[in-house]
């Protein structure tokens, strides 16, 4: 495969587009005046919460080796991946073929894996698919190194979990808000004279999605296609710029929120007291 | 015919995790390609102990068969580290989306799940009915089943859209969504929709236990994209 192969160049160019098209994408301009900025999990700080999330996950593990130990069991603190960019693949690899707590499962009889078992997770059997035989992580009294070690750091994105169906809900109230509703017709109105005939940007996504499926199997039609999609997007992002519809989004977005956090303020600011007593350093 | 990446992870990680059930194993955070759209969507293969003696009519059990398909859901199409240039289907990183790929145990999963804040969780799995009977070719027994919590209204959402991205594409023509606990389609109560707390959905993509279903999940780099399209629908093209 050749690296600077021109259709891998357009490529790289129509899924670009792709992304900066998307209306939803961009960080609000008053991202300051969102209250819920002021909350880590939420998206406003994706490095810093990154970052946070990945302190807490190891000192979860450290907890977890040292409980382990108590257990009489030898447990490796094992970590989750990032993976981005071009060596992803090749980490990816490189990660997974060592596994020591893997190793030294193998080692310990059917009896000891039992004990292991409930030790680690509470539970005799953590791969059953019943839910009456897994640990529910909402019981505060489960047992098990796993569930104390989250107990003690619920970590920087549990508010954000915990309300994940209302923060659906409020995402897919501020799509169908009468202001993004009009932006998107400035949006729609633009691309018309364009030649296109679609009520939004995701609208143009999905109708993409709906003519790959329907020329699978026929590369010509195919590779036509990307070149109707480039086209296509690259008028969208300049039909988003004209109709401010991102601001548009971004600052509806921000009232919703106020509204958000207005209703969940005392959850928040618990989960927020929650976060500064997580005992991240101790060794 | 696989790509040789996808075979090459996938056999690296299908090595260790199908020695010993229970292990714990590190789990894959995939970055997006470019701008993060703000969603996380946590992918959970199936873990059967019994994998491989599961009626799989052929030489991949069901575990490695899901881990398949999450691969290709999240990175299809973009082999090598380098976007597929003859291919314009959308996996879930140029869709914008954060993935996780769970490697460790299933209880493992809902923690890390949970804590991870997904905003959907979708455990990928293979059906299976008879073992022995791999010749069969009545399409309408088989087909995609997903299945979603009971209450769960965007549960529902979320199933119905995958049956209607994923499903057609599947060689079974009987595709459906049922829910869970009660719907006789499943009859046990699932941990993975009962005690995660974003919104589930639980893919049987297609039966394993009949010859064409099995080779249609086995060349999931050819349909995978198909769960980002479901999940893009569902969220509404975020």
């Amino acid at each position: 495969m050749e690296r600077n192969h021109p259709i891998r160049f357009v490529t790289l160019v129509l899924f670009a587009l792709m992304i900066s098209m998307s209306p939803g994408f961009a960080q609000p301009d008053k991202a300051q005046s969102s209250p819920l900025a002021r909350y880590p999990g939420f998206g406003y700080n994706p490095k810093a919460d990154e970052d946070q999330f990945e302190r807490e996950e190891a000192a979860r593990e450290d907890r977890i080796a040292r409980c382990m130990e108590r257990e009489g069991f030898t447990y490796w603190p094992m970590r989750s991946v990032a993976l981005e960019g071009l060596e992803s693949t090749r980490k990816a690899m490189e990660v997974l073929r060592d596994n020591p707590n893997d190793r030294y499962m193998l080692l310990l009889s059917e009896e000891g894996r039992l004990r292991y078992n409930r030790a680690l997770y509470g539970i005799d059997n953590p791969d059953a698919l019943e839910a009456d035989r897994l640990r529910d992580p909402r019981d505060p009294r489960a047992t098990g190194c796993a569930a104390e070690a989250l107990r003690l750091i619920p970590g920087v994105f549990a508010a954000k979990s915990a309300l994940t169906e209302e923060l659906h809900a409020m995402r897919q109230a501020v799509l169908a808000d009468q202001r993004v509703k009009a932006g998107e017709a400035q949006w729609s109105a633009c691309m018309q004279k364009q030649g296109y005939s679609l009520e939004s940007p995701r609208a143009l996504r999905q109708q993409m999605d709906l003519q790959v499926a329907a020329a699978l199997g026929k590369p010509e039609s195919l590779k036509a296609l990307g070149m109707e999609h480039r086209k296509a997007l690259e008028t969208s992002t300049g039909c988003i710029k004209q109709s401010s519809l991102d601001k548009v989004v971004a600052s509806t977005r921000v009232d919703y929120e106020r509204a958000f956090v207005k209703k969940h303020r005392k959850f928040l600011d618990d989960f927020l007291r929650t976060l500064e007593q997580e005992p991240l350093d101790e060794r | 015919m696989r790509r040789f990446w996808t075979a090459a992870v996938a056999g690296v990680v299908l090595l260790s995790a199908a020695s010993v059930a229970g292990a714990q194993q590190a789990d894959l955070i995939y970055e997006p390609y470019g701008t993060w759209n703000g969603y996380r969507v946590y992918l959970s293969p199936a873990r059967h102990t019994d994998s491989g003696g599961r009626g799989e009519c052929g030489s991949l059990g069901e575990n490695d068969l899901a881990y398949y398909v999450a691969w290709d859901a999240t990175n299809g199409n973009y082999y090598n580290d380098v976007y597929d240039p003859a291919s314009v289907n959308r996996n879930l990183l140029a869709r914008g989306y954060k993935v996780r790929i769970g490697r460790g145990t299933l209880q493992s999963a809902i923690d890390n799940s949970n804590a991870w804040g997904a905003d959907l969780h979708i455990p990928i799995h293979s059906n299976a009915d008879v073992s022995g009977q791999c010749s069969r070719t009545d399409a309408s027994r088989f087909g995609t089943v997903v299945i979603y919590w009971s209450t769960s209204t965007n549960g529902k959402n979320l199933a119905t859209q995958l049956r209607s991205t994923v499903g057609p594409s599947s060689p079974g023509t009987s595709d459906k969504i049922c829910y869970n606990p009660g719907d006789p389609c499943t009859t046990i109560t699932l941990g993975e929709l009962r005690y995660t707390n974003a919104v589930a959905a639980y893919m049987e993509t297609e039966f394993h236990t009949w010859t064409t279903g099995y080779n249609w999940v086995y060349n999931s780099p050819v349909w995978a994209w198909r769960i980002g399209w479901g999940v893009d629908a569902h969220l509404n093209y975020p």
